[in-house]
């Protein structure tokens, strides 16, 4: 797996490389690597709509960003994935012994997670495509105003727990920590490629981490 | 007369039952519906999928309780369970099948347990308990816990199971093709935990088919010293049209369980995907095969979550640096609840290759047992290394041992009835390998006189039916200075171990040289007698390097080290060991300092050990402590703080001269130990209700201590109350409140507003990702910590004015 240096030096704030800097993201990426045993699953199922909203298993989605995500979709496919509990454990570590492999062991395992979504994306991507479907850009609960909550959604179509060992807490958390749930809309039109999420997010005006073209 | 089941089980084959989930689902289970809901609604199609399986011939069957619990059912779990057992009693006199068991079959919670997740240990057992207690008095036969993914709930489910009821407990788990749980945990770590809680029978269910299970199977039946049970999928599950099947059919399903039954399983059933025809035809195909019944292995195994470790012919390293003895620091760490001092420690030796850690928080003015069970949940939830849990107080140990997750080491017994009275017990019941101590009302001062006090602890053991290979003897490490004798009696005690009484012995190696100059040297030479006569494992301090050159070396000539490749991996292309150098510091550590850079640029640069070191010769030129720190570290520290602020110097390069300051702070405070230390002030800081994310909370308060300040860090998800009423208490002046995410900001609000109604002089500063100088405006703080270095300028301006 590559995890991209770029990102990781983002995450960090980091607005340049920096050769200082470089032993010390390569030896977390090793840790990160050893300790990380990436899991995945995703379904598809069919997509109604209801008010101008989208409905999955009968139940309604009220988010105008997803519903804007999904404008045109008939079928949805919900994936998760997670680098696992070994990955929790590695930083509470390096919250002990060293804050400053802690802060860089967390940007690398956010830029991993990211990476293990985009391979599992291109999978459904090309499963879609196999039969005639678009994929839409990921949309994960708490971007825009998709609540928090959509989770008990997600968690109630898969049993997460027992699949990848990925679990929901009281706050609508999920642990492990460096896990990703998404709704990927599938539409037979062809979609405009330039949408980004940054557009959906209320963040954006004042994110620090806005994907931005050169860091 | 229906023969019971113990009766039955390891001498004869038994025969589970197949999948429920997929057969309700024929019947028209919809996702998402919870199936145990039919026991109430659709009770006949309950005692139809019974019933299947009773016809196909299972003698071992689940009743319709595996997601049972309170957190699925608030309202009326005992009524479902209830409902599930009685069903089963009567498609059981239907069936004309009185000879068959019924289970109450227990799943996951399908919620992660603390620390890593949010559920309590307690918590969880009180929810399995609260299921098994409504089965048993429904009159259920025995106790299956299945699917089980961690091993720290397998434990609160055992644990439920012994507590509320006298049934047979039986627990399968489910692997993953690597042959680890979901939480990391190998074969034979689980088989120790779970052979240490004395369940009846234990094995591997769902998720793999029996031919992705196979060589699972042969290492727990090469592990297992109880009967094994083995029931798969039909297959590894495919999707085709949205619809998930099980690709492997009752023949083939029936050949690969019969192949599987030679390994050397003794229970057979299946799970996801299996159907009655399935069990049938198995139960046919493996009944012509013959019946092996399970071999006692003899192994002597701890475990942590992840790992097994043996206690065998090669000897272990026991890291013995948790442990207030003659420390200084470790004292004061234990009186002011420093537990992360503590922690370090741990991880420290587990880096020096410690194989198990001793953890002794032993302090007469300090609550040992509240002590003991922190530092082990805080230890485990960092470290994989299996504990020895080390007191003489038989409530520090209990409380230790019930929370531990595995199978721990137990320091100790002695031949002592009352030792053996008040720990013993708790050995037959959590699980542990333990530490027999040669002495009885004295020391005896012959090898004869040792090993008769060895027998006599073995001998109790077994009449609580301790195995002798969960026992270790201690022959006892005497100080040679005192008696010359001392260390031939402890070699001879610990080789009758090995050859006369084939049990596995320690020693608390360091002992032996008390009182002698360069303690090392004496150690190192004793450590390589003893592990020539037989020491299975080595109570010692894995940080210095003279002693564990000793262990390698000895491995290697004692040809447990095959092409001495341990020794070439921690050797190769270092340079010579000197002999110990004359200052004391380097003959503790027995390291050799290389040259010595300045602290200022020590720090400036990043460089932990290497701070520690220079800091250490600083102090010696210095004129006192605190010019080291106001002379060198500070504006070390301002140098990098100043090149963070202007944005040319990153976050990472921040937090490693932090950790560097911290290094030579350290080294600093131990000089100073004796005298009173002055602090800027004194903060909180917490990460909210609510909220888990304590990274950027860490951040801050390391660059707070570096700067001065005492941190009173109340940890993640702290409620409003525990925060206002430790400011009160503490009469804080200043709280540093952590949140990531938009909707943790509402409880950060709350406590904000709490702390003004309460304690109206303190003041708040708030961090996170999602807050802005206006939206900490909104909420009511006075300062807006938009990074570290701009939360320790407020603290300054705090304490300062």
């Amino acid at each position: 797996m590559n995890i991209s240096r770029k990102e990781i030096r983002r995450y960090l704030g980091m607005k340049r490389d920096s050769e200082a800097m470089n032993e010390l993201i390569e030896e977390c990426v090793a840790l990160l690597e050893k300790a990380a045993v990436p899991r995945h699953i995703y379904v598809r199922l069919p997509l109604s709509w209801k008010d101008g909203f989208p409905v999955i298993d009968s139940e309604v989605i009220e988010s105008r960003n997803l519903a804007k995500n999904l404008e045109g979709c008939s079928e949805i496919v919900i994936m998760a994935c997670t680098l696992g509990a070994e990955v929790d454990r590695l930083i509470a570590k390096y919250n002990v012994i060293s804050m400053a492999h802690a802060a860089v062991l967390q940007a690398a395992g956010a830029a991993m997670i990211e990476e293990v979504c985009d391979e599992v994306n291109e999978e459904i991507r090309r499963n879609a495509e196999e039969n005639g479907f678009y994929c839409h850009p990921r949309f994960s609960p708490g971007y825009g105003d998709l609540k928090l909550e959509t989770q008990k959604l997600i968690f109630s179509l898969i049993n997460l727990p027992k699949e990848i060992g990925l679990t929901l807490n009281e706050s609508m958390l999920m642990t492990p920590f460096k896990s990703v749930t998404a709704f990927i809309g599938l539409s037979k039109e062809k979609q405009d490629e330039s949408d980004r999420n940054c557009d959906a997010c209320d963040m954006s005006p004042t994110c620090e981490y806005r994907q931005q073209e050169d860091i | 007369m229906k023969k019971k089941f113990l009766e039955r089980l390891g001498k004869e084959w038994l025969f589970f039952d197949g999948g429920t989930g997929s057969i309700l689902q024929k019947m028209g289970l919809r996702g998402g519906e919870l199936p145990e809901t039919w026991n109430l609604k659709y009770p006949d199609r309950i005692k139809e999928l019974y019933k299947g399986y009773l016809n196909a011939g299972t003698d071992v069957f689940n009743a319709n309780t595996f997601g049972a619990n309170r957190l699925h059912y608030p309202d009326n779990v005992t009524e479902i369970v209830k409902a599930g057992v009685e069903l089963a009693k009567e498609a059981r006199i239907e069936a004309g099948r009185e000879d068959a068991y019924i289970t109450i079959d227990i799943g996951p919670t399908g919620k992660l347990l603390e620390p890593l997740g949010d559920l309590g240990f307690e918590e969880a057992v009180g929810i399995f308990s609260e299921t098994i207690n409504a089965g048993a008095e429904a009159g259920a036969d025995l106790v299956l816990i299945e699917t089980m993914n961690d091993t720290y709930e397998a434990k609160a489910a055992v644990l439920a199971a012994k507590e509320s009821c006298d049934l047979p407990v039986c627990i399968t788990v489910t692997f993953d093709q690597n042959g680890k749980l979901l939480t990391g945990a190998s074969v034979e770590a689980v088989v120790a935990m779970l052979e240490g809680l004395r369940v009846d029978a234990l094995g591997v269910n769902c998720s793999l088919g029996p031919r992705e299970m196979v060589p699972i199977i042969q290492r727990l039946v090469s592990a297992s010293s109880i009967p094994v049970i083995v029931n798969p999928n039909a297959g590894l599950p495919i999707t085709k049209h949205g619809m998930t099947y099980y690709p492997v059919q009752p023949e083939e399903f029936a050949d690969l369980m019969a192949e599987i039954a030679g390994i050397g399983v003794q229970c057979v059933g299946g799970c996801c995907g299996t159907t009655s025809e399935h069990i049938r035809l198995m139960k046919e195909a493996v009944s012509r095969k013959k019946f092996r019944p399970v071999q006692p292995k003899n192994k002597t195994v701890v475990s942590s979550y992840n790992r097994a470790v043996e206690i065998g012919d090669t000897c272990a390293v026991i890291g013995e640096r948790i442990n207030p003895t003659g420390k200084k620091a470790f004292k004061q760490a234990l009186r002011d609840n420093n537990i992360e001092y503590i922690i370090a420690e741990g991880l420290k030796q587990e880096d020096a290759g410690a194989h198990i850690l001793d953890v002794n928080v032993g302090l007469p003015e300090i609550d040992e047992p509240a002590m003991m069970e922190t530092v082990v949940k805080r230890l485990q939830a960092v470290c994989g290394l299996p504990l020895q849990l080390d007191s003489s107080d038989p409530e520090a140990l209990e409380r230790a041992m019930r929370i531990y997750n595995g199978k721990p080491m137990i320091n100790s017994v002695n031949g002592k009835e009352e030792t053996i009275r008040s720990i013993m017990p708790l050995v037959a019941k959590y699980g542990g390998v333990l530490v027999g101590l040669c002495l009885d009302r004295e020391i005896p001062s012959t090898a004869d006189g040792r090993i008769a006090v060895a027998k006599r602890i073995l001998d109790e053991a077994a009449s609580y039916g301790i195995d002798k290979k969960d026992i270790v003897i201690d022959g006892l490490c005497m100080t040679v200075s005192s008696d010359p004798q001392s260390a031939l009696c402890t070699l001879e005690t610990v080789r009758r171990c090995r050859d006369e009484l084939h049990v596995r012995s320690i020693l608390g190696v360091s002992n032996i040289s008390f009182g002698l100059p360069q303690r090392g040297i004496v150690n190192a030479h004793f450590l390589s007698m003893a592990m020539q006569n037989g020491l299975s494992a080595a109570i010692i301090n894995p940080n210095n390097a003279q002693i564990m050159a000793a262990y390698r070396a000895s491995n290697a000539l004692l040809a447990k080290d095959p092409n001495c490749s341990d020794y070439i991996s921690a050797y190769a292309g270092t340079a010579e060991i000197n002999t110990p150098v004359s200052s004391k510091q380097s003959s503790e550590t027995g390291q050799v300092s290389s040259g010595v850079q300045s602290l200022h640029q020590c720090i400036v640069r990043g460089l932990a050990s290497p701070a520690a070191d220079a800091a250490r010769e600083a102090l010696k030129t210095a004129i006192s402590p605190l010019s080291v720190i106001d002379g060198e570290i500070i504006p070390a520290l301002d140098e990098v703080g100043r090149g963070f602020e202007a944005g040319t110097t990153f976050l990472p390069q921040l937090l490693m001269s932090a950790d560097a300051a911290k290094a030579a702070f350290a080294v600093i405070k131990e000089s100073m130990a004796s005298s009173p230390q002055t602090i800027k002030g004194r903060i909180i800081l917490a990460t909210v209700k609510g909220d888990i994310h304590d990274i950027g909370k860490n951040i801050v308060k390391v660059m707070m201590e570096n700067y001065g300040y005492e941190v009173i860090d109340l940890g993640k998800d702290v409620d409003p109350e525990v925060i206002v009423d430790t400011a009160i208490r503490e009469n804080i002046r200043l709280v540093g409140l952590s949140a990531l995410m938009t909707t943790t900001v509402v409880s950060m609000a709350e406590t904000i507003k709490l702390l003004r109604e309460k304690k109206p002089d303190t003041k708040i500063i708030v961090g996170g990702a999602v807050l802005t100088q206006e939206y900490a405006d909104q909420i009511g703080a006075d300062a807006y910590g938009k990074d570290a270095m701009a939360s320790v300028r407020y603290a300054d301006s705090v304490f300062e004015s």
